[in-house]
C-alpha cells in the first residue's frame, strides 16, 4: 500500500508534538537505575573480592616459590660447605706433606721454593712446582692418598680439620731454607691463637647460616602484611552493601564521589620502600678458557669461589621515587628512580694473597675475573663473607587498573634499567679487610643490565590526594648480571613487597 | 549547576552520551529532560491513556540508559530513543494483543469525502488514535507514522502481511470517520471545543 497524503499529514501532525510527563516518571526511572546499580555493585564487589583473592594467592605462591628456591639453594650450599671442609682437611694433609717434601728438596738444593697453590685430588692440576723429580713423585703419591681419604674425612673430626687447615695455610708461606725453622717455630706459637680464632669463625659461620635459614619469616611477614591489607576489603564491601540497602541517597552520593575520583587521578608521584629476597639458584659457572678463572692454575679452587659467590641467595632492599600518569581510564604508565641493595652471605674457604704472601684478602670474583690478577688463592678454614651489590634502577612500567575505587587493584609489567654501582665484600671474623669495587672494566658485574618486572599493586585511597599501596612483585634480569667473559650465568629472581605512598596531583 | 558541574544545554550531545555511559545521574536527567516530552507523545500514540504511556516512557528510558553504551552515533539520538520507545510499547501491547487477536477485516466503510487534518490539534488526534482497537492502533502507528512496511510490521507483530494491511485499512477508515464527524462538528459549532 502506498503511503498517501493522509499518512504524511498524520506524520506531520506529530512532528513537533510534545507532552510533558508527570515528575513521577523521572523519580521512578531514577529508582529503577539505582536498583540496577545496586545489583551491578554487588556483582562488582564479588568481582573485586575475586581479584583481591587472586592477588593474595599470587603473592603467596610467588613468595612460597621464592622461599622454596632459596631454601633449596641454602641446603645445597650447606652440603657443599661440608664437602669443602672435608676436602680442605684432605688438602691440608697433602699440603703438609708437600711442604715437608718441598723443604727437604729445598734443603738439598739450597734454593728458594716457588709460591704454590694447593690442589687436591687432581694429578693434571699439579700444585707443586719444583725441580726435584722425587718431590713430584711424592706429591703424586700424596694426591692419590688424598683422593682415598675424601670420604673418610667427610665424617672426620671437624675441629681437627680446622686445625690442620689452619696449619696448612700458615705453613704455605714461601720460605728460605734458613728461615724455615724460625718460621715454623713462629707459626707453632701462633697456632693456638689461630685455632681459637678459627673456632670462632666456624661458630660465626654456622650462626649466620642459621640466621639466613630463618630469613624466610621476613618474607612471610611481608606477605602477612599484604594479607591483612586485603582482608579489609570484605568489610568495606559489606559496609557498602548495607549502605545500599538502607539509604539509596547515600549510595548515590558515594557513586558520584567515586566518579569524581576516577576523573581526578591523572598524575601522581610516589615514594616507596621495598624488601624481599632473591634467589640465584639458576646460576651456572662454566669459565671459558680465556677467562681468568679458567686459565688460572687452580681451576677447581677458583670455580669453587665463583660458585659460592655467584650462587649465594639473600635479601634485597630498595627505596625510590616514582611518577605515573593515566593513559586511559584503565591503563597507566609509571617510571622512576630506585636505589637497590642486594645482600647475600656465603661461606668461603679461600683467601687471595699477594705473590709475596704478605697481604691477604677475601677470595672473590672481583679478583678472579680481573685480567691483571696476579695473586694466588690459598685454602683456609671456612669463613663467612657478606656480599652487597648496589644498583640504581630506572624502571618503566605499564599498568592495568582492575579496580579503581577507594581500594585499587592494578597489574603492572615493565622493564628496568639496572645500573651497577658497586659491590662490597665484608669478611666476618675480623682478620681480613672489607673490600669495595665499583663498576668498570675491573668489575665482574655488568655496568648496565635490563630486568623484566611484573607485579600487582593493591592500594587504598586515604584522602583526596593520598594513596597508600602495597606492591608485591618479581624482577628477573634478561641477561646475566656478570659480564659474559667471566663465564658465569646468573639471573637472580627477586621477589619483593613494596610499600608506596602516593601523592595525587590531579 | 549540580555538584559543581554545569549541566543541561551547555553539554553537547556527545558529552551527554558519555556522561550517561558513565552512569552520571545528572547527565541522565539532562538527556531525559531533553527527550521526555517528545517520547511521551510516542508512548501516548501506542497507549490507551496517560498512565500507561508513562509506564512505557519509564521502562523505555531505563532501557535507553542501560543500552546507551551500545549507541554508535550512526543514527540521530532521537531516532534511536524513539525506536527503543516503540519497541517497549510493542512489548507492552503484544501482551494485550493475545487478548484481542487481530483478524482480517472484510467490510470497510471508507468515507467518500477526503478528510483534512488542518486545524486539528495533535492532542485530538492522539485521542482518536487511542480510541482505535488495540491491533489497529499499533499497526496504524507503525505504518502511518513510524514508516514501517507491512512486511516489517507482520514480522514485528507475528501476523500476516494481509492482516497488517487490513488492520491499517480499518484504522484509517475509523479515523477518517471520526475526523469527518469532528470536522462536521467544527463546521457547525466552531473550534471552541478544542
Amino acid at each position: 500500500m502506498e503511503r498517501g497524503e493522509f499518512n504524511d499529514l498524520m506524520k506531520d501532525a506529530f512532528k513537533d508534538a510534545e507532552v510533558t510527563p508527570s515528575e513521577n516518571v523521572w523519580t521512578n526511572i531514577e529508582l529503577d537505575l539505582e536498583k540496577a546499580d545496586g545489583g551491578d555493585i554487588r556483582r562488582r564487589l564479588f568481582y573485586y573480592k575475586m581479584v583481591a583473592a587472586a592477588s593474595v594467592i599470587f603473592a603467596l605462591a610467588a613468595g612460597s616459590a621464592a622461599l622454596y628456591v632459596l631454601n633449596t639453594s641454602l641446603r645445597a650450599e650447606n652440603q657443599q660447605a661440608l664437602l669443602t671442609e672435608s676436602q680442605s682437611k684432605n688438602t691440608t694433609k697433602d699440603s703438609e706433606k708437600i711442604l715437608e717434601a718441598s723443604v727437604s728438596a729445598e734443603s738439598n738444593s739450597n734454593q728458594r721454593t716457588e709460591p704454590m697453590v694447593l690442589e687436591k685430588g687432581r694429578g693434571e692440576e699439579n700444585n707443586f712446582v719444583g725441580n726435584n723429580n722425587d718431590t713430584e713423585k711424592r706429591n703424586t703419591d700424596f694426591e692419590n692418598e688424598g683422593r682415598k681419604t675424601i670420604h673418610k674425612s667427610a665424617t672426620s673430626n671437624y675441629n681437627q680439620t680446622k686445625t690442620n687447615s689452619s696449619l696448612a695455610s700458615n705453613k704455605m708461606n714461601p720460605v728460605n731454607t734458613n728461615s724455615i725453622a724460625q718460621e715454623d717455630q713462629h707459626l707453632t706459637n701462633q697456632n693456638n691463637d689461630r685455632n681459637v680464632n678459627d673456632d670462632q669463625m666456624v661458630f660465626q659461620s654456622h650462626s649466620v647460616k642459621t640466621l639466613s635459614n630463618f630469613s624466610s619469616p621476613k618474607r612471610l611477614n611481608a606477605i602477612d602484611i599484604k594479607q591483612e591489607k586485603t582482608d579489609v576489603q570484605p568489610d568495606a564491601g559489606a559496609l557498602l552493601l548495607a549502605k545500599l540497602a538502607q539509604r539509596e541517597q547515600e549510595l548515590q552520593g558515594e557513586e558520584k564521589e567515586n566518579k569524581k575520583e576516577d576523573r581526578s587521578e591523572r598524575l601522581w608521584t610516589s615514594l616507596g620502600v621495598a624488601a624481599g629476597a632473591f634467589s640465584a639458584a639458576n646460576t651456572s659457572v662454566s669459565p671459558p678458557s680465556n677467562s681468568s678463572i679458567g686459565t688460572s692454575n687452580s681451576l677447581a679452587n677458583n670455580v669453587q669461589v665463583a660458585n659460592k659467590q655467584a650462587k649465594a641467595s639473600g635479601s634485597t632492599y630498595s627505596v625510590g621515587i616514582n611518577i605515573g600518569t593515566k593513559l586511559s581510564n584503565r591503563w597507566i604508565i609509571q617510571g622512576g628512580l630506585n636505589y637497590m641493595m642486594q645482600g647475600s652471605d656465603y661461606t668461603s674457604n679461600a683467601v687471595v694473597t699477594s705473590p709475596d704472601f704478605k697481604n691477604f684478602g677475601v677470595a672473590s670474583l672481583n679478583d678472579l675475573a680481573r685480567e691483571s690478577f696476579d695473586a694466588q688463592l690459598v685454602s683456609t678454614s671456612p669463613y663467612q663473607v657478606n656480599n652487597i651489590l648496589q644498583y640504581i634502577n630506572v624502571p618503566i612500567q605499564t599498568g592495568y587498573i582492575l579496580v579503581n575505587r577507594k581500594v585499587g587493584v592494578q597489574l603492572n609489567t615493565g622493564i628496568s634499567t639496572d645500573l651497577f654501582l658497586q659491590n662490597t665484600l665484608t669478611p666476618e671474623g675480623g682478620n681480613l679487610d672489607k673490600t669495595t669495587q665499583g663498576s668498570g672494566s675491573e668489575s665482574p658485574y655488568r655496568t648496565v643490565n635490563f630486568s623484566g618486572l611484573v607485579g600487582t599493586e593493591i592500594s587504598y585511597k586515604m584522602g583526596q590526594h593520598y594513596r597508600i599501596a602495597l606492591n608485591p612483585g618479581l624482577r628477573y634480569p634478561f641477561s646475566s648480571i656478570y659480564k659474559s667473559d667471566v663465564g658465569i650465568s646468573a639471573s637472580p629472581l627477586t621477589f619483593d613487597v613494596g610499600l608506596r605512598f602516593r601523592y595525587i596531583f590531579r | 549547576m549540580q555538584n559543581g558541574r554545569i549541566i543541561g544545554f551547555m553539554l553537547n550531545e556527545t558529552e551527554l552520551i558519555e556522561g550517561c555511559i558513565k552512569n552520571d545521574r545528572a547527565a541522565q536527567q539532562t538527556l531525559y529532560n531533553s527527550y521526555c516530552r517528545k517520547m511521551m507523545v510516542v508512548c501516548l500514540r501506542y497507549a490507551k491513556g496517560i498512565d500507561e504511556a508513562e509506564d512505557i516512557l519509564q521502562e523505555g528510558f531505563v532501557k535507553v540508559f542501560n543500552a546507551i553504551k551500545n549507541f554508535r552515533q550512526e543514527a540521530k539520538l532521537e531516532t534511536w530513543i524513539t525506536r527503543i520507545m516503540v519497541n517497549t510499547a510493542l512489548n507492552a501491547q503484544r501482551k494485550k494483543m493475545y487478548l484481542y487477536p487481530m483478524v482480517d477485516v472484510e467490510d470497510l466503510h471508507l468515507p467518500e469525502q477526503e478528510v483534512s487534518l488542518s486545524g486539528i490539534h495533535f492532542k485530538q488526534l492522539l485521542e482518536l488514535i487511542q480510541s482505535l482497537p488495540q491491533g489497529c492502533q499499533v499497526v496504524f502507528n507503525l505504518f502511518a507514522i513510524e514508516g514501517y512496511s507491512h512486511k516489517e510490521i507482520a514480522e514485528l507483530l507475528g501476523i500476516s502481511e494481509g492482516t497488517s494491511k487490513s488492520q491499517f485499512a480499518r484504522a484509517k477508515s475509523l479515523l477518517q470517520q471520526k475526523l469527518l464527524k469532528e470536522s462536521t462538528y467544527y463546521e457547525r459549532y466552531g473550534e471552541g471545543r478544542i
